[in-house]
């Protein structure tokens, strides 16, 4: 009973610091390597991978910290990614236990379906706010959504790793 | 597993929401202040930011050393060139400096007022494709304020403050695509609007807009602050003229402005805190 606990609270810290290692990234670093100009979005897809293994509750909690960290990261006066990225870490923790088969693939999937939602929203907001066409904004959405792809097999290995130290039992 | 999503699930699902409502609350209260929540996290943040900052330029400095060495070297002779240059053209400066001073005193003229500024470090940029902005690490305690100017040590136009809390602000720069400036080209003094364009602002460069058929400029022409508006005092350089086209609809006259300032190289900046608007 004291060692589940133990191992719950390790986990809890592991996945606090893979989120701080990562928001680093996505603020610091990543900023100053774009790829024609655009960006990669990275709490999205370590929130996706941390709930595929850990289910919907502690997905949402760990969506709602990545949400706030990436609010912060990207500028945003709104509240845009506290409440996206909370969602994003429920649904895909809930399919992971419902329909999907837990493996690398259904991770990429559901990292592809979270990218594609947080970058239509982006691109709505700047359509709406700045008066931007569609056309004009298509393809820098693109361009973000397979750029963050990219990071899907480092931090699928990242959760999995964390997984491996301190237990794998969700919840 | 339905029923922890019931009962967890709504839980935290509400506790985003209460989160978000508390912030926009917080936001709509400070009028842009971003104090009430995105504050005390950035405080948290900030030093693993300047750390990681300061270690991808330390990376860059090496990646320059190895593969840039035939580049510096050329660029060190230019720069030799224009300091020649510069060397002579402040000696002429210098007469006409005394010649105004001397016209000055007996015109009984005051002296052109100095900007006041505040020097601050750019703790990190934007992670956004969408929008081109970057924190600083001073805010409402040293005397900074929304929509103050931001130049570099040259006095380029950086961009201007637009959202702040006590120990850091967001500086949005004049390539984000909210970004308007009322502009002048400095040759000719005729007026335009340096406006942010968001296909122009991934290629790092601005537009030149509301010009008159009859603007003659050219490629390589200073873009200079009207000082219109107010947040910009006059004269301060934005960029050079890039590229010179019409618009979509073929009928408006723009231009593609390059920043006078290196926005990617950015290590300190300076806040213009008070300037006499007749500047």
């Amino acid at each position: 009973m004291r060692k589940t606990k133990l191992l719950n609270i390790g986990k809890i810290l592991l996945h606090g610091a893979a989120l701080l290692i990562v928001y680093v990234l996505q603020a610091a670093m990543f900023p100053r390597l774009a790829i024609l100009g655009v960006k990669p979005l990275l709490l999205p897809v370590i929130v996706v991978c941390i709930a595929m293994h850990e289910g919907p509750v502690r997905g949402a909690l760990v969506g709602l910290a990545a949400g706030i960290l990436c609010d912060v990261s990207l500028n945003e006066p709104a509240v845009l990614f506290t409440l996206l990225l909370t969602g994003v870490g429920l649904g895909a923790g809930y399919l992971a236990e419902t329909f999907l088969v837990r493996g690398f693939l259904s991770c990429l999937l559901t990292v592809l379906a979270a990218l594609l939602l947080c970058t239509a929203v982006q691109m709505l907001q700047i359509m709406v706010a700045g008066g931007i066409h569609i056309s004009r904004v298509w393809a820098p959405g693109l361009v973000q959504v397979l750029y963050s792809l990219l990071f899907v097999i480092p931090m699928y290995l990242l959760s999995k790793l964390i997984n491996l130290i301190a237990g794998t039992q969700p919840e | 597993m339905k029923g922890i999503l019931k009962k967890r699930g709504l839980l935290i699902v509400a506790a985003a929401v209460v989160v978000a409502l508390i912030s926009l609350v917080a936001i709509n209260v400070t009028g842009g202040h971003t104090d009430g929540f995105s504050g005390p996290i950035k405080v948290v943040t900030q030093p693993f930011e300047s750390v990681m900052t300061a270690m991808v330029r330390s990376l860059e400095r090496v990646y320059g050393y190895i593969y840039e060495y035939d580049r510096v070297v050329n660029e060190n002779a230019e720069l030799r060139e224009k300091v020649a240059r510069l060397e002579k053209e402040y000696r002429e400066y210098s007469e006409i400096s005394q010649e105004n001073e001397r016209l000055r005193a007996l015109l009984g003229l005051s002296q052109r007022s100095e900007y006041q500024y505040e020097t601050a470090a750019v703790i990190s940029w934007s992670a956004s494709t969408w929008s081109s902005s970057f924190t600083i690490g001073k805010g409402t305690s040293s005397g900074l304020k929304l929509g103050d100017c931001v130049v570099t040590e040259t006095g380029y136009v950086v961009g201007k403050i637009t959202e702040i809390t006590a120990a850091n602000a967001t500086v949005t720069t004049i390539l984000d695509s909210s970004s308007s400036v009322s502009a002048a080209i400095y040759k000719t003094g005729a007026t335009a609007v340096a406006q942010g364009d968001f296909e122009l602002m991934r290629q790092g460069l601005l537009a030149l807009r509301y010009l008159s058929d009859e603007t003659d400029f050219v490629r390589g022409d200073t873009i200079v602050t009207s000082g219109k508006g107010g947040v910009y005092p006059r004269g301060l350089v934005i960029g050079y003229v890039e590229d010179v086209t019409y618009s979509a609809s073929g009928i408006d006259l723009q231009a593609s402005v390059r920043p006078a300032a290196e926005m990617e190289d950015l290590l300190y900046v300076f806040v213009i805190t008070g300037f006499d608007a007749a500047d």
